[in-house]
């Protein structure tokens, strides 16, 4: 589990972030940005464009660090959160600037989400919520909880998921349907 | 489709808006019911919070180093006006605690008796033979620097950090964590109320421009002793000492002692010395110090306000 004086570290950060407290900043940045560029290289899929959102997150939290508090979740979920929103958005001018939805900046690197770990999952340094949310995801099949996860970080439709997997628009429906069924029922177990 | 009668197909439905499976019209006619019903509402935050836990699972990646420099740069020119208005008001140097306090006056005052003492508990258990209530109640609470106050916010903010690392056995204690966060907001209220109060002791934490407090310094009026406790991992080196100065409104600063390498210590202190004194600082002299007649000869490395504090 997170431990608490990690959670109230970022918390006393983000406090003094909205007193305009550089250091503050400096010090939030040290401790989150490798996490968050994670996120945000796992939208964009490029990473020069999540280093770009990754920017923009932390020059508006200086802004609007204060709103943490209203928020009440923990403060990585909540940052996490502004990440993929705002990677996502960058998706959408991007698209729309562009006119190519089919042609992408992915370089398809960071298409996969590993569970099962190269890379531990780190339970030290996990909310509880994501500590439940791995439990749970990893009693889905890989291939429908690869489809799931992709889901969720990237803002594709069905069909552009499909295209982007080469699968049939229908599987990919019907996997997200039960692996999300799945979820919310194993979910429930947890509080 | 009334959400509100089928407990299975609303959390369906959340779970599905929070993974953003749903089509337009679905959305807004979704977001339609959740403006109009708290459950709705409730169901759709509780899959938000769920399923922002998938950011957490992402594996981090190592930003390149020219990035923080780029934020920091655009933040500084962001605040660069606002930066002049604050100077006008730290050039006005007023060496009054008074003064002090109204130009770093800030969050409104909550009550926080009760939150004070059932800190003071808990930080009496864990810092030995300090009068811990001094320690508790100004160095955790008030610091008000005589220099500004852009340096007042700082400090209270070290004065926070100081807090998360007495606190740390705590770990678990949720009111704790509460108590902490509201600190800040109590410190005008319980000043007042602490100056108001007999048999004052003084506190100081003593803390350099960049990182959090590196020294906690409470002087016991009764027994006329200092008690001085690291709190960081700054040594000297071999050949140097830390001298402890009180600074009073005159400026003229006056030795209270040289430090030696244990993280606490207590030294005796004369009346005349600290009589007077708002501002506390340590320089870096040679080993074993100097005279004091001149003021220090070394940098200064840490200073902060001497506040007084109820037991």
């Amino acid at each position: 589990m997170n431990p608490p004086q990690d959670d109230q570290r970022l918390r006393l950060l983000l406090q003094r972030i909205s007193d305009r407290d550089t250091a503050a900043l400096e010090e939030l940045y040290r401790l989150t940005a490798s996490r968050l560029l994670g996120v945000a290289i796992r939208v964009t899929g490029n990473r020069e464009h999540a280093e770009d959102v990754l920017q923009d997150v932390f020059v508006s939290l200086w802004n609007t660090a204060g709103d943490y508090r209203a928020a009440l979740s923990p403060p990585m979920a909540w940052m996490g959160l502004i990440v993929r929103s705002r990677a996502i958005d960058f998706l959408r001018r991007r698209a729309a600037e562009r006119h190519l939805a089919s042609q992408s900046d992915d370089s398809g690197e960071f298409e996969r989400i590993d569970l099962d770990a190269a890379d531990p999952f780190d339970v030290t340094m996990a909310s509880e919520q994501a500590w439940a949310l791995r439990q749970c995801l990893q009693h889905i099949d890989p291939k429908p909880r690869e489809v799931l996860v992709l889901a969720y970080f990237r803002d594709l439709s069905h069909r552009e998921l499909a295209e982007r997997l080469a699968m049939p628009v229908g599987t990919v429906k019907t996997w997200i349907r039960r692996s999300l069924e799945q979820l919310r029922i194993c979910l429930a177990r947890f509080v | 489709m009334t959400p509100g009668k089928y407990p299975e197909l609303l959390d369906r439905l959340a779970a599905r808006h929070a993974m953003g499976q749903m089509s337009a019209p679905t959305r807004r006619r979704f977001e339609y019911y959740a403006s109009q019903s708290a459950a709705v509402r409730t169901a759709a935050l509780l899959w938000r919070e769920r399923l922002a836990a998938m950011t957490e699972l992402a594996r981090p990646v190592e930003p390149a180093t020219d990035l923080w420099p780029r934020i920091r740069a655009r933040i500084e020119s962001a605040t660069a006006a606002g930066a002049q208005a604050a100077d006008g008001r730290a050039a006005d140097r007023s060496p009054g605690l008074g003064a002090a306090l109204r130009s770093g006056a800030e969050s409104a005052a909550r009550s926080a008796d009760e939150t004070l003492r059932r800190m003071l508990d808990k930080t009496r258990q864990s810092l030995g033979y300090w009068r811990a209530g001094a320690v508790a109640a100004s160095a955790l609470l008030v610091l008000a620097s005589v220099v500004g106050h852009t340096q007042w916010r700082s400090a209270t903010q070290r004065a926070e950090q100081l807090q998360v690392a007495l606190t740390q056995g705590e770990a678990n204690s949720a009111r704790l964590q509460a108590e902490n966060a509201r600190m800040i907001e109590a410190n005008e209220r319980l000043l007042r109320e602490v100056q108001a109060r007999p048999q004052l002791q003084y506190v100081a934490v003593l803390a350099d421009d960049r990182a959090g407090a590196n020294l906690v310094v409470a002087f016991d009026a009764r027994n006329r002793v200092i008690g001085v406790q690291r709190t960081s991992g700054y040594r000297e080196a071999a050949d140097k000492s830390l001298q402890l100065w009180a600074i009073g409104p005159s400026g003229s600063p006056r030795s209270l002692g040289v430090l030696g390498s244990q993280p606490n210590e207590r030294l005796n202190v004369r009346d005349d010395a600290i009589a007077g004194a708002t501002v506390l600082a340590i320089s870096l002299e040679p080993q074993g110090g100097v005279s004091g007649e001149r003021g220090p000869t070394g940098p200064v490395l840490f200073k902060g306000a001497l506040l007084p504090a109820a037991l």
